[in-house]
């Protein structure tokens, strides 16, 4: 199978329900033996020890939105168009690049929307050094920057102004609540000191 | 008849004459307690209309009655993006009703290490009333409240009132609400209830040292008091008719701790009275309640949603037991954003007698349940022991401890007059933990009179091996 991208987006469109049941759900698919699949079947070794150590055994609320993103990229991931992926750059796309992306976009955008599916099948291409079909390196490299940069670029710098000012804003916050802390502690001790007269 | 004093019309606002010759009376009743603060019900016109507002609400909205949340539920937290910390960073394309599983959880370590996060931004503290507790680390917590979220909590002490059959009428003036711990150190004070037609309300402390006259004066003064409405926990209640107290209120509401089921036929015998045990922390305010009829505590709060989650966050299926989690409430200082309690049960949907459909915490247990190791080296669940001991005789409180030498220990707060039958407890610790289990039964009437929170469960080991 070649790596085209709109059939690999097609392919991200039509993702199964189970593998886009949220993390979040009792019944989500078991990630460990969807990624023990994955390394199988795509890459060119099995899955080791301390790559499947960052999918929690059920210690880490907080990444819920991650693990959504690594549970669809899975399904697309195990095309054929991925056969002899590199385990290093298969764990690195999924750990890192994927996390960076869940914190920008929610997973289900990568199959509702046409854009975001895009972006997904590129990003995957990229991590694991595959060229899309009929696309030169610079074609595909200037693709995948113009879908990424467009909002997210811009979001970034937006974001570090506002991001001073937030700090700045929640510095102020926490002292403020300290200050409550600690009369509500003097008060304590001063009913204390009322009621143990000795 | 001593004029209102300027200063309680600005800590009760709506405090009338007559509300404050009925406190004074209190305040000044030769009997009284020590009280150790003066404290008023910060219920101004904004406050009481929110009450009347909340009590619509009860009378006509339904309730949260399925495994996801209502468009009330998710259209509230929307509301909430913009203006908490904690939500700053959903990403792009999350919509609340779609992504609610994928909400970050928050819980009590929250509260402790990044209150910021939770405390909406655009709120001044000025109005907060601030509540504390202590952590397990002794460190305290603080929960910043609003007079408003608490004066509407009567609304759904009405609610459940009326469940159970009966009608609470509030007379101004007159006393009719009393909360009563029984602690080494706790407020001791009295105040007016605009919300209750302005009833007097105190707050006391059984334990002798608070009681000037001690406690012939704590008898003189629960005698001429003689609340209508009592509030207070398992602990202080058994140590109440052991005391042989002088009450006879219509409703008791126990809170803290479960309310074992003795305890509250026991209180339910002596003082003719229905007993409500509600589960409420002051971190959520209150979540739910008994109700006659139905098996576990039913969630009677239209903007509350209730959902069990297992270990790692992820929702859990109706009737299987998860972590109790809370969104929703009406603090406007503590907006509940997927609050893990620490409390575990499971969920189901019930029909209440008046039709209404409604979710119920079966089974609810304080803490998460605790594995132990038999002497084989094989699990057992502090959900197993619980079911095994609870039957054998009626008692207040346990503790179970198991100590690193893998030996356990059960301490037991007997009923007033109840004997315990110490060798049927041994031999049903026996059968769980096999027949060389090294097994103590203690009876241990000062369990939980220090503090009403008791570790009821407690090991010293590691998992048990699978």
């Amino acid at each position: 199978m070649t790596p085209d991208i709109e059939r690999l987006s097609d392919r991200l469109a039509r993702t199964p329900q189970v593998f886009r049941v949220s993390p979040g759900m009792a019944d989500a698919p078991n990630l460990h033996a969807v990624l023990a699949d994955l390394f199988r079947d795509r890459a060119r070794a099995p899955l080791t020890a301390p790559q499947a150590r960052f999918v929690p055994d059920g210690e880490v609320p907080g990444r819920n939105g991650h693990l959504a993103l690594v549970s669809i990229a899975a399904w697309l991931l195990h095309d054929e168009a991925f056969q002899g992926a590199d385990g290093g750059a298969l764990e690195s796309l999924l750990l890192e690049r994927l996390e960076a992306l869940s914190r920008c976009v929610v997973a289900r955008k990568f199959v509702e929307d046409d854009a975001r599916r895009e972006e997904l099948v590129r990003v995957c291409l990229d991590a694991l050094g595959i060229l899309p079909a009929d696309e030169t390196h610079a074609f595909a490299a200037d693709r995948l920057a113009a879908l990424d940069s467009v909002e997210r670029q811009a979001l970034l710098r937006r974001a570090k102004d506002a991001e001073k000012a937030r700090d700045a804003e929640r510095a102020r916050r926490q002292a403020e609540l300290a200050k409550l802390r600690a009369e509500e502690e003097a008060a304590r001790r001063e009913a204390a000191r009322l009621t143990h007269e000795d | 008849m001593r004029p209102l004093p300027e200063d309680w019309r600005e800590r009760a606002p709506r405090i009338t004459e007559r509300a404050w010759s009925g406190l004074a009376r209190v305040l000044e009743h030769p009997d009284a307690p020590k009280y150790n603060r003066t404290i008023g019900d910060r219920v101004g016109d904004a406050e009481l209309q929110a009450l009347d507002a909340f009590r619509s609400d009860i009378e006509r909205s339904g309730l949260e009655a399925d495994l996801d949340p209502s468009p009330r539920i998710t259209d509230w937290v929307e509301s909430h993006r913009d203006r908490l910390f904690l939500l700053h960073d959903l990403p792009q394309g999350f919509d609340v009703a779609k992504d609610f599983t994928l909400l970050p959880t928050t819980d009590r370590d929250a509260i402790a290490r990044r209150l910021e996060e939770l405390v909406p931004r655009d709120l001044a503290l000025d109005e907060a009333i601030v509540y504390s507790t202590s952590a397990t680390t002794g460190h305290a917590v603080i929960i910043p409240s609003h007079p408003r979220a608490m004066v509407q909590n009567l609304a759904h002490i009405e609610r459940v009132a009326g469940l159970h059959g009966v009608t609470l009428a509030p007379t101004e003036g007159e006393p009719f609400a009393m909360n009563a711990s029984c602690q080494r150190q706790t407020y001791v004070f009295a105040t007016s209830m605009s919300g209750w037609q302005g009833a007097v309300f105190t707050k006391i402390n059984v334990a002798p040292h608070d009681w000037a006259g001690g406690e012939a004066s704590r008898g003189r003064f629960l005698a001429d008091f003689a609340p209508s409405f009592l509030a207070s926990d398992p602990s202080t209640l058994s140590e109440a008719l052991r005391l042989e107290l002088p009450l006879r209120p219509k409703l008791v509401v126990s809170s803290a701790v479960g309310l074992a089921e003795e305890v509250g036929a026991r209180v339910r015998d002596a003082w003719s009275t229905q007993i409500v045990d509600l589960y409420s922390m002051t971190e959520t305010g209150p979540i739910a309640a008994t109700v006659p009829g139905v098996r576990g505590h039913v969630v009677l709060l239209p903007d509350v949603f209730v959902e069990a989650l297992d270990p790692a966050g992820r929702r859990v299926p109706d009737g299987a037991r998860g972590e109790i989690t809370v969104t929703g409430g009406r603090n406007p200082f503590l907006p509940l954003i997927r609050y893990r309690t620490g409390d575990h049960g499971a969920l189901e949907t019930v029909t209440l007698s008046d039709g209404t459909r409604a979710r119920v915490i079966r089974d609810l247990e304080g803490r998460a349940p605790i594995t132990f190791r038999a002497t084989d080296g094989g699990p057992v669940g502090s959900v197993d022991i619980a079911r095994r001991i609870r039957p054998i005789a009626p008692f207040v409180q346990h503790a179970l401890h198991q100590r690193a030498d893998a030996s356990i220990e059960l301490r037991l707060r007997p009923l007033p007059g109840v004997p315990l039958p110490l060798g049927d407890f041994e031999r049903a610790l026996r059968g769980l933990f096999g027949s060389d289990a090294e097994v103590q039964v203690v009876v241990d009437p000062a369990l939980g009179v220090q503090s009403a929170k008791v570790i009821a469960w407690r090991s010293d080991l590691g998992d048990p091996v699978d």
